[in-house]
């Protein structure tokens, strides 16, 4: 589905990302982790096509992709826009495509149940939680019905029970509307709870040292004390420390 | 509650003013100053009074001039503004003339604009504009410098064309500044239209002053910044009310 060959990036002289090459299947949930500076969220740039690298390309099913085409994107902020309310906030992606007042509030409509928004449609968003927010900003980019999702980070500013709670949800959401996802984190639980895979990058500069396939089966009971997780937590620790 | 808060807003600042009025009638009663000097509030009143006919017709003039001189600064600080956006060099090229307009004293332009355009409104107009548009400009130019530039990115990543960021970002984003650069810009603009009438002109509350100073007709001079005080405060609340209309939905 998606196909990043030979990603290099440098930011003047400094080398951001070396060879980034990673092959990601459709429906694939991967999650990006490592250490600050390493060029995680400059790697979503970049698949999101906001930054041009300096050489590779990005193919979705073995096309360049226009901004916005196939891949919505979710940054750490909420970013909503303070002057509307949710359910003007989340059609925006739509309302940018050109889509018709009726429709978006159809769709709206029909989605905020699963997101839990139902109740808070005509809500600004000073007015919502922390973890509200987020659902809004999640619906925003859901609703546009893009196949690929790039998720910076969004769960990085919310306590430790909203993330909980939001990764259960999370984990329902995105097996009803079958996304393929790339996460980055610097949360190695959320990494292996979310993914179906673990890609771990080092720094100085950013490429890819490992990936971890994780077994969903036995991930799912969410069991963090399980032997399998910690095994797994202690290697990705380990490969984060080189 | 409602009179509740309405005391709480407005005792403070009317009890003030009282309190300074009260004071200088009482000055001026106590160490028996003459009106030609400085009159008492009541001289004052009893002028508007009397002269309400030139003081009316005069206001409106000097209103007339301010708002054709804040529109056309509205108008200029969007073009700019506007121009910026679409144009990142731009800003490079018109912000040393933004400073070098301030940079002049227009005090000292005045005759030269009053010799070149006449005593005319065109040159009352022209040193309101040259007064107000700094602070709607800058104001302007910096909400569309400070536009998050993650927000910038997620219309992007939606595909989003410049219009359309423009539409739906930009101009939301620089509304609350907008409306703050014409707050001060309604005060600032009757300074700018005394100035032009002072100068060289044969109406206006500028001229009314001018001609009664030397008259020593002192309460008339009081009683027209009486008018040019109470036009100030009409158009800044004009643009409050304007304000308090436009932000309703916005946090504060």
């Amino acid at each position: 589905m998606i196909k990043i060959k030979n990603i290099n990036f440098n930011f003047y002289h400094e080398k951001i990302l070396s060879e980034i090459n990673l092959n990601i299947s459709s429906g694939e949930f991967v999650s990006v982790i490592g250490p600050s500076g390493c060029g995680k969220s400059t790697l979503l740039n970049i698949i999101a096509g906001i930054t041009k690298p300096k050489t590779g390309e990005i193919l979705v099913e073995g096309k360049m992709v226009n901004l916005g085409d196939k891949i919505s994107y979710m940054q750490q902020k909420d970013l909503l826009l303070p002057w509307r309310n949710v359910s003007r906030n989340a059609g925006l992606g739509l309302e940018i495509k050109g889509f018709s007042e009726s429709y978006i509030q159809d769709k709206i409509s029909l989605y905020s149940k699963d997101f839990g928004l139902e109740k808070y449609l005509d809500y600004m968003p000073h007015e919502l939680s922390g973890g509200l927010r987020q659902r809004v900003a999640f619906l925003r980019s859901v609703i546009v019905d893009n196949p690929i999702m790039l998720l910076d980070e969004p769960l990085g500013s919310l306590d430790a029970i909203t993330k909980s709670t939001l990764h259960e949800w999370l984990m329902k959401v995105f097996s009803k509307f079958s996304k393929t996802i790339i996460l980055v984190t610097h949360d190695i639980d959320e990494a292996i709870l979310l993914a179906n895979r673990v890609v771990v990058m080092a720094t100085n500069p950013g490429r890819i040292i490992k990936e971890y396939l994780i077994d969903r089966q036995i991930v799912d009971n969410r069991d963090v004390t399980s032997n399998y997780f910690i095994q797994l937590k202690k290697d990705i620790i380990k490969d984060l420390s080189i | 509650m409602q009179k509740e808060i309405i005391i709480k807003n407005y005792l403070p600042p009317f009890a003030s003013v009282l309190l300074i009025i009260l004071l200088w009638q009482i000055s001026v009663m106590l160490l028996d100053i003459e009106s030609w000097f400085l009159p008492s509030p009541v001289n004052i009143i009893a002028e508007l009074i009397n002269s309400y006919k030139i003081l009316f017709e005069h206001s409106l003039i000097t209103l007339f001039e301010i708002i054709i001189g804040l529109v056309i600064s509205i108008l200029i600080s969007l073009v700019i503004s506007s121009l910026i956006f679409w144009f990142k060099s731009f800003e490079k090229t018109i912000y040393p003339l933004l400073i070098t307009s301030q940079i002049i004293p227009v005090f000292t332009l005045a005759p030269i604009l009053i010799v070149w355009f006449g005593t005319g409104l065109f040159s009352k107009v022209i040193i309101i504009v040259l007064f107000t548009f700094f602070p709607l400009v800058i104001n302007l130019v910096t909400a569309i410098k400070n536009v998050d530039i993650d927000m910038i990115r997620m219309f992007n990543s939606h595909g989003s064309t410049k219009l359309q960021m423009y539409k739906k970002l930009y101009i939301p984003s620089i509304l609350p500044n907008f409306l703050s650069g014409c707050k001060i810009a309604c005060v600032i603009s009757v300074i700018g239209a005394v100035i032009g009438e002072w100068i060289g002109s044969s109406s206006g509350l500028g001229w009314v002053m001018k001609i009664s100073g030397p008259q020593f007709q002192t309460s008339r001079v009081f009683a027209s910044i009486v008018c040019l005080s109470i036009i100030a405060i009409l158009l800044f609340f004009i643009v409050v009310s304007i304000e308090k209309k436009l932000l309703r939905r916005y946090p504060l």
